[in-house]
């Protein structure tokens, strides 16, 4: 579905932020990107999106064997890229319906009936335990750190993605929220098979409920190491500087 | 609903929402005391001069939204606890001015005015506000919120102007010439939405987020500015 084939990646400055970096994400599977702060994680998921203040230099992203570095942002995201947000930012003035209902309609190619679109909101609304006047507020407008990552899985789920990217997805999240967010990505997974996650995360917290087929650890903007969920579970245990020392790489500066 | 308003000398003597065509170059309101009125004026490529008298404790809100239009307002507070506010949205196209001069006459009396305009042409375009406070007029609440999104090649100025000669005010005031935020673009846009939606909705909530507007309201003026709704956004200008 997606293959990231040795991607360097520069900021608008020339920084290079990303050596390198590979890795191939087939339908159905889950991967998770760990790694300290400040190695590329976020980078990578906005590259993958197809962010304008990063330029990839060399190396090639395939989906479903074609290039979309060419791709503009939307043009990705109605492949079926999505990518739910560190921090989602809130838009003041646009309401969450018409956003919703607007993007609906962009990744379908048609227009959507409002029955139809109120029927998907509130079934999804309520699996998330959001309250329904969320639907009238301007998007992520006084929105809780909990309610607008559920506001990003209930994208998610109105728009059906094919591969979602979760940029920390459990930071500002309680554990009962977290809980609940994860159990929803999961019954989307059940009912859509061929859906793909890539986790990005410092800890092995969100891993617990999404069980990953890959876990990659990335250091200095590269992948350092990619084993299964055993080495998410040693990083709990030791740490990055284990990895480190395994790696043959220097302790954390 | 709504009362239409065609005479061009009004005194508003009632409570209720008034939507005004406006075609003669000059109007005069003079809200009388204790009314709680408001005013939606629509219309593109109008030039128009309003004088707006506010009486004793009377409230009244101003909504102004077009398309190239070049509109000035004076407004006076003239009896205590007056209150005025005035929401001005508006398109430059090809040519575009407002100007609003706000007199604090009264004491405890206030104004709010939200200034909107996004420049589409390639002119300048302007929002000036002169505010006056004269002495020994206490009490008095002045605010101030003015904008101008270029998004093309076009400029804008903004001149807001505070003479405040007494000390027992509050004043707020702001003001921003910017493009639109290139992190709200690209969340709009990772939901699948072209550039120029994504563009549109943000206009939209620019223009019309700070109004007070009833659903046919907001259908007038979509249609008015050829906004045309989301399922249209391709024939906007």
């Amino acid at each position: 579905m997606l293959e990231v084939k040795q991607v360097v990646v520069e900021a608008k400055d020339h920084k290079r932020i990303l050596n390198s970096v590979s890795i191939s994400i087939n339908e159905g599977e889950i991967h998770a990107i760990m790694g300290p702060n400040g190695t590329g994680k976020s980078t990578l998921a906005k590259v993958l999106m197809g962010h304008e203040d990063y330029r990839v230099v060399s190396g090639e992203i395939l989906w479903n064997h074609k290039s979309i570095l060419s791709l503009s942002v939307d043009e990705r995201a109605r492949l079926g890229i999505f990518l739910a947000n560190q921090n989602p930012i809130s838009i003041e003035g646009v309401s969450n319906s018409e956003f919703l209902k607007t993007a609906l309609r962009s990744v379908r190619g048609e227009n959507v009936g409002i029955y139809e679109f109120m029927k998907l909101v509130e079934k999804a609304g309520n699996e998330l335990n959001l309250p329904a006047s969320f639907l009238h507020r301007s998007i992520n407008q006084d929105f809780s750190g909990g309610e607008r990552k559920k506001n990003e899985i209930l994208q998610m789920k109105i728009l059906k993605p094919k591969l979602i990217i979760l940029d920390e997805l459990d930071s500002g999240l309680d554990v009962d929220s977290l809980k609940i967010v994860c159990q929803n990505i999961e019954d989307y997974r059940q009912e859509n098979p061929e859906a793909s996650l890539l986790i990005i995360t410092h800890y092995s917290r969100i891993l617990e409920y999404l069980i990953p087929d890959y876990v990659h650890i990335m250091k200095n903007g590269s992948i350092v190491e990619t084993s299964d969920f055993s080495l998410a579970k040693r990083i709990e245990k030791e740490g990055y500087v284990g990895i480190n020392s395994m790696t043959g790489m220097e302790k954390d500066e | 609903m709504n009362k239409l308003l065609w005479k061009p000398v009004i005194e508003i003597q009632e409570d209720g929402r008034y939507f005004l065509f406006l075609s003669p170059a000059s109007l005069q309101l003079v809200i009388a005391p204790f009314v709680n009125a408001s005013i939606l004026l629509v219309g593109n490529q109008l030039s128009s001069s309003l004088t707006i008298e506010v009486m004793e404790h009377a409230c009244f809100c101003l909504q102004i939204v077009g398309v190239d239009t070049h509109h000035q307002v004076r407004i006076s507070l003239e009896g205590e606890e007056a209150k005025f506010t005035l929401v001005y949205s508006g398109i430059c196209c090809k040519e575009q001015s407002f100007q609003a001069k706000v007199y604090h006459l009264k004491p405890h009396t206030s104004s709010s005015l939200v200034n909107h305009v996004i420049n589409l042409g390639k002119e300048d375009c302007l929002i000036q506000v002169d505010a006056y406070v004269p002495k020994k007029i206490k009490g008095c609440v002045l605010q101030q919120d003015n904008k101008i999104i270029p998004l093309k090649d076009g400029r804008g100025t903004i001149l807001p102007n505070l003479y405040i000669e007494e000390f027992d005010s509050f004043v707020q005031h702001s003001a921003y010439i910017a493009k639109f935020s290139k992190d709200a673009l690209f969340y709009l846009r990772t939901r699948g939405l072209p550039e120029e939606t994504a563009q549109f909705l943000l206009m939209k909530a620019f223009l019309l987020g700070n109004m007070n507007l009833e659903k046919e309201e907001e259908q007038i003026i979509m249609e008015i500015l050829k906004l045309g709704g989301e399922e249209n956004e391709s024939r906007r200008f």
